[in-house]
């Protein structure tokens, strides 16, 4: 049995080929996730416990306990048996240069040599309190070089301190942007800090040290030995990239997911075209059970060897992805259950996939042996078909709901439960379309008649062939508008929150005169202004910065209530806060006393009033000049122009930041750089993914176009006797091809796009209003690219089919 | 072997009052119309009639691949109607050859692989000194490690018909076997068949419209609407048109 299962699979291996294929890609991306997450976690475990290297024994000190006193680490060095202490200090600066300024991160580096757990590439260890040394990327993005001079800025305090070193930490993964400078206990002189790593001598195991400690130590301070305290520090680093992993995990299994459907589609084409041999089969013999085991058995080696293949480029793919990432700085780590895991699931796809066909093999008649063959036909309406359209009637409910009431686990539940009726159904929905779309074509003479009566007569397979581009072409649809409409949402929420693009506000005095003129350079702000300010006393808000903006600068923040000088008390913006503290609501008519004299206003809450990052109150420019007379000007304000690239005028501020460390920059662009960078590093991924699920479609068009060529031999070959050419062969496929992409591609768009909105809506939820925005160009690419798997798959059979000689027609098969 | 030794002494192949329609009113059509038969062991008989007559629906009815409207087909004394797919299954696998026009043999394998695969299909091992006298009274001897596509026409047909005898069954159903040989490869399979039947015992059913093939046949059974129109014993070629004649006359 198995041998002729075999002989099967090596008598006509392409046609199987696209099985291996689809395969191969489906494992590879189950594998290449395991490799990658088991190897980046060893990495990050590395990193994680590497400041810890060193060290035989920690201590910690329990931060919600009173503080033990700068001078607590003594207690450690003066146990019997530690050879060498050093205390463990990290703060948060930062860090200024000429160019710009960033948030830095400053630990402390041990000034004892056999505590230090990295070395030098360059130059000397930090001595004294002005020294530091920097890691080669810090270096390297903050523009340094050993030697330079910056300064360093917390809690108001300036420092200066030279870069004298550069430190070699082996690897670094992507922890973010931040710098990191390391610097000698001194720089941290006079704090207590939070850990103190120590070495024991000779004759003292960690243990006993750590029991030593334990016994001895006041309470608030923990004493653990290095090696267990470098495996909590990796879980916790770890813990982080679980959802990586389990996003990684859903695509991969949606690439598995279409993979089954185009080996089905496959299996399902080679038995009808056996559809002889197999009664044949059946008439010397065979039963039920051995004709479905033979197509089992077929797809079992075939799935085999994919799921073989797929598994070591997947180990190949994973690693590489790590080093990519740099997190692969421990080497390759493969988890052989992980990679078993992923080579059973290969197989158990392919067996699954071939089970319906096989089961449509056993059904073969053994009279059909001595029948010429029938043609396959359409998808006829079942009741499976009937509860799949139910299931995603109930699923689109339920998700929908769950979006508009906020209830996430029910819009993910009901979002499953549709995409699996939608599936159910989809093939029976697919089969009718292109049966409508085939029977349009057949009003036309010649190419188009014969493309539609061939898309006609086997709807099913095209059907499945569709689905698997529906499912990749939907999702990443649905991916693209969920990214669009959250970019627009953060950005109306932004819009919201923060009035204007750009602020910056020194505490004292005004803004300085060179500096406006920066800002007032940046390219892509509208409208540019440092409106007067002046510290007063408003009776019920106490002390508080008073700022009065020009009617255009009001118009460009949208606040109305203040560009407009309408009849009645003058407008006065203040936060939320300070109108609960003041006792009234938006449009409210108050008395207050401004620095003693009562001034009736009419007030307003609005974000303008927070925009400087602390609440100032905001009047009409000439009301301030009444209410307090003056020249300062301590803000400056900027709204960019629309559509101006918020990238660029970010950087340009930190620049103008770096340049002038007494201001402090607030706005709408630090925050919306963040999220939509983070939002558009999740999309880049999750499409390149899905395109392993689009790769596989395309092989599913192709080899459904192929085998049907194969099928045809006979009926091509009477076509090109009859005086059908080459080209008109090659059209006849290209139609073909272009209807169930088209097709495909329609309908992946038409489920994706309200897909993606309810998805986000979900997410979302009820903090901030949803803004719709449909990725227009992004929904012709996708268009595009269905077209272009249409075309790329009628290449091969195509050149097949232009193979056929017209006498091929008139031999006996 | 599945056979019972009351089987050995009645009739291989027996029918009795076998009808077959298909659809309903005004469309309904009987292809088989009231057939009654009787073949003993070691008999070759040829059924012939026109096209439309009911040749091919009377085979697939003796040979238990489709089921009578009305009627029993009995082989060695087993009734047909009694069984389920399987136990057919196992009728055809153990008690059935096939030897027919085209599309005999299973393209991937090889002579011998498929000479064998009802025994691989039972999962029994192949008798050698039964195959070795088949393949060699049939000719195949220097054939047997090539694909169908690499024989001729009259090679894959001797293929076929030693495939039907290797399980050693009760009946051989041959529906025009020689309908795509020339006539020597055509005479020469004729004349496997006919020494199946003295030699073997084997009891063959083969469906023409060649009245040289008919002509190896013990008897000739004329079909027409259906119906058993005549028989010819010991026919000739002549004998067999001159039926022919009379029964469409």
């Amino acid at each position: 049995m198995f041998a002729h299962a075999l002989s099967g699979i090596t008598a006509r291996p392409a046609r199987l080929a696209a099985v291996l294929a689809a395969i191969v890609l489906g494992t590879l991306f189950l594998a290449a996730t395991a490799v990658f997450t088991a190897t980046s976690a060893a990495g990050m475990r590395l990193v994680a416990a590497a400041p810890l290297t060193a060290a035989d024994v920690i201590v910690d000190r329990d931060p919600d306990a009173p503080d033990p006193g700068a001078d607590w680490p003594a207690h450690v060095a003066g146990h019997p048996g530690v050879t060498a202490t050093a205390p463990v200090h990290a703060a948060t600066v930062e860090l200024v240069t000429g160019e710009a300024r960033a948030t830095t991160n400053v630990y402390s580096v041990s000034d004892r040599p056999e505590l230090r757990w990295f070395e030098l590439s360059e130059g000397v260890w930090p001595t004294g309190a002005g020294e530091v040394v920097a890691d080669g990327p810090t270096l390297e993005s903050a523009g340094l070089a050993v030697g330079d001079t910056v300064r360093l800025l917390a809690d108001g305090e300036e420092a200066e301190v030279t870069v004298v070193g550069a430190a070699d930490l082996g690897f670094r993964p992507l922890t973010g942007v931040v710098y990191r400078l390391y610097a000698s206990e001194d720089f941290f002189a006079g704090e207590s800090p939070q850990s103190v790593t120590a070495r024991v001598g000779a004759g003292t195991s960690p243990e006993e040290a750590v029991a030593g400690l334990t016994a001895s130590l006041p309470g608030g301070l923990h004493a653990m030995t290095a090696r267990e305290q470098a495996g909590l520090a990796a879980d916790r680093f770890a813990g982080g990239s679980r959802q990586l992993e389990l996003i990684m995990l859903v695509f991969a299994l949606i690439a598995l997911l279409s993979a089954s459907l185009v080996i089905t589609n496959t299996f399902t084409i080679l038995v009808s075209q056996r559809r002889r041999e197999t009664a044949l089969l059946r008439l010397v013999g065979a039963d039920r059970s051995q004709v479905r085991n033979l197509v089992l058995a077929e797809a079992l080696v075939v799935g085999s060897v994919g799921s073989a293949l797929g598994v070591a480029a997947g180990v190949g793919v994973g690693y590489a992805g790590a080093s990519l990432a740099g997190l692969a700085g421990d080497g390759l780590h493969v988890g052989v259950p992980a990679l078993a895991g992923s080579f059973l699931a290969g197989v158990a796809a392919t067996l699954c996939a071939a089970w319906f066909p096989a089961r449509g093999a056993a059904s073969t008649a053994p009279v059909e042996a001595l029948r010429s063959a029938s043609l396959p036909g359409g998808v006829r309406f079942r009741a499976v078909h009937g509860a799949g359209l139910a299931l995603a009637v109930l699923g689109t409910a339920g998700t929908v709901f769950g979006a508009w009431a906020d209830d996430l686990p029910a819009a993910i539940a009901g979002g499953s439960l549709g995409a699996v009726g939608l599936l159910v159904f989809l093939r029976y929905a697919l089969s009718r379309l292109i049966r409508a779309a085939g029977g349009l074509l057949l009003r036309r003479r010649g190419v188009p008649e014969l493309a539609g009566a061939n898309l006609r007569r086997a709807t099913g397979r095209s059907a499945t062939a569709a689905l698997t581009l529906v499912l990749g072409l939907g999702l990443i649809t649905a991916l693209l508008t969920a990214a669009e409409t959250g970019r627009a949402t953060i950005d109306g929420d932004l819009d919201a929150r923060f009035p204007v693009d750009v602020s910056a506000r020194v505490d004292e005095g005004s803004v300085d005169p060179g500096t406006v003129d920066l800002i007032r350079g940046i390219d892509g702000l509208a409208l540019v202004e440092a409106p007067r300010t002046a510290r007063v006393e408003i009776a019920g808000l106490g002390g508080t910065t008073l700022v009065g903006v020009s009617p255009e600068m009001a118009r460009a923040a949208g606040s109305a209530a203040v560009a407009q000088d309408g009849p009645g008390p003058p407008a006065l913006l203040v936060s939320a806060d300070q109108a609960r503290a003041l006792g009234a609501a938006t449009g409210d008519t108050v008395d207050l006393a401004v620095d003693g004299r009562p001034h009736p206003f009419t007030l307003h809450v609005s974000a303008l009033a927070t925009v400087s990052g602390s609440p100032g109150p905001v009047v009409r420019e000439e009301v301030l000049d009444s209410l307090a007379p003056g020249g300062e000007r301590g803000v400056v304000w900027g709204v960019a122009a629309d559509g101006a690239d918020t990238d660029a005028l970010a950087g340009r501020m930190a620049r103008i930041a770096g340049a002038d460390p007494r201001i402090a920059v607030n706005g709408a662009l630090a925050e919306r750089g963040d999220l939509t960078g983070v939002l558009d590093v999740l999309v880049g991924l999750a499409l390149a993914m899905l395109l392993v699920t689009v790769v596989i479609s395309g092989l599913g068009v192709a080899n459904t176009l192929g085998l049907s060529v194969l099928e045809r031999t006979r009926e091509l070959a009477l076509l090109r006797a009859l005086g059908l050419t080459r080209g008109g062969l090659r059209a006849t496929l290209a139609v073909e091809a272009a209807v169930i992409a088209a097709v495909g591609a329609l309908l992946g768009l038409l489920i994706g796009v309200p897909y993606g909105l309810v998805g986000v809506k979900a997410v979302i939820g009820g903090t901030a209003p949803l803004v719709v925005a449909v990725p227009w160009s992004g929904t012709a690419l996708v268009l595009a690219a269905a077209l272009l798997i249409g075309i790329a798959a009628t290449l091969l059979p195509g050149r097949r089919a232009a193979r056929i000689a017209p006498a091929q027609g008139l031999g006996v098969d | 072997m599945g056979t019972t030794d009351g089987g050995r002494h009645g009739p291989a192949l027996e029918a009795v009052g076998l009808v077959k329609g298909f659809g309903t009113g005004e469309a309904a059509v009987t292809a088989v119309a009231g057939v009654d038969l009787a073949l003993d062991r070691g008999e070759f008989v040829a059924v012939m009639g026109p096209s439309g007559s009911g040749k091919s629906t009377l085979m697939n009815l003796l040979a238990g691949l489709d089921t009578p409207t009305s009627g029993r087909v009995l082989i060695e004394g087993t009734d047909l109607s009694g069984l389920d797919d399987r136990g057919l299954t196992r009728l055809r696998r153990e008690r059935i050859g096939f030897v027919f026009q085209a599309f005999n043999l299973v393209p991937t394998l090889t002579a011998e692989q498929n000479i064998l695969l009802p025994l691989a299909l039972a999962g029994r091992r192949p008798d050698r000194a039964l195959l070795e006298d088949l393949v060699e009274s049939l000719g195949l001897g220097d054939r047997l490690r090539h694909r169908p596509a690499e024989l001729s026409g009259g090679q894959q047909q001797r293929v076929a018909v030693a495939r039907a005898l290797v399980t050693g069954p009760a009946v051989v159903f041959a529906d025009e076997p020689t309908g795509a040989l020339d006539v020597a490869a055509g005479r020469g399979l004729l004349e496997r068949l006919r020494d199946a039947a003295d030699r073997q015992g084997r009891t063959v059913v083969m469906v023409t419209h060649d009245p040289v093939a008919a002509a190896f046949a013990d008897r000739v059974l004329l079909l027409s609407d259906g119906a058993l129109h005549g028989v010819v014993e010991r026919p000739t070629a002549d004998t067999v048109l001159a039926a022919m004649a009379r029964a469409e006359a």
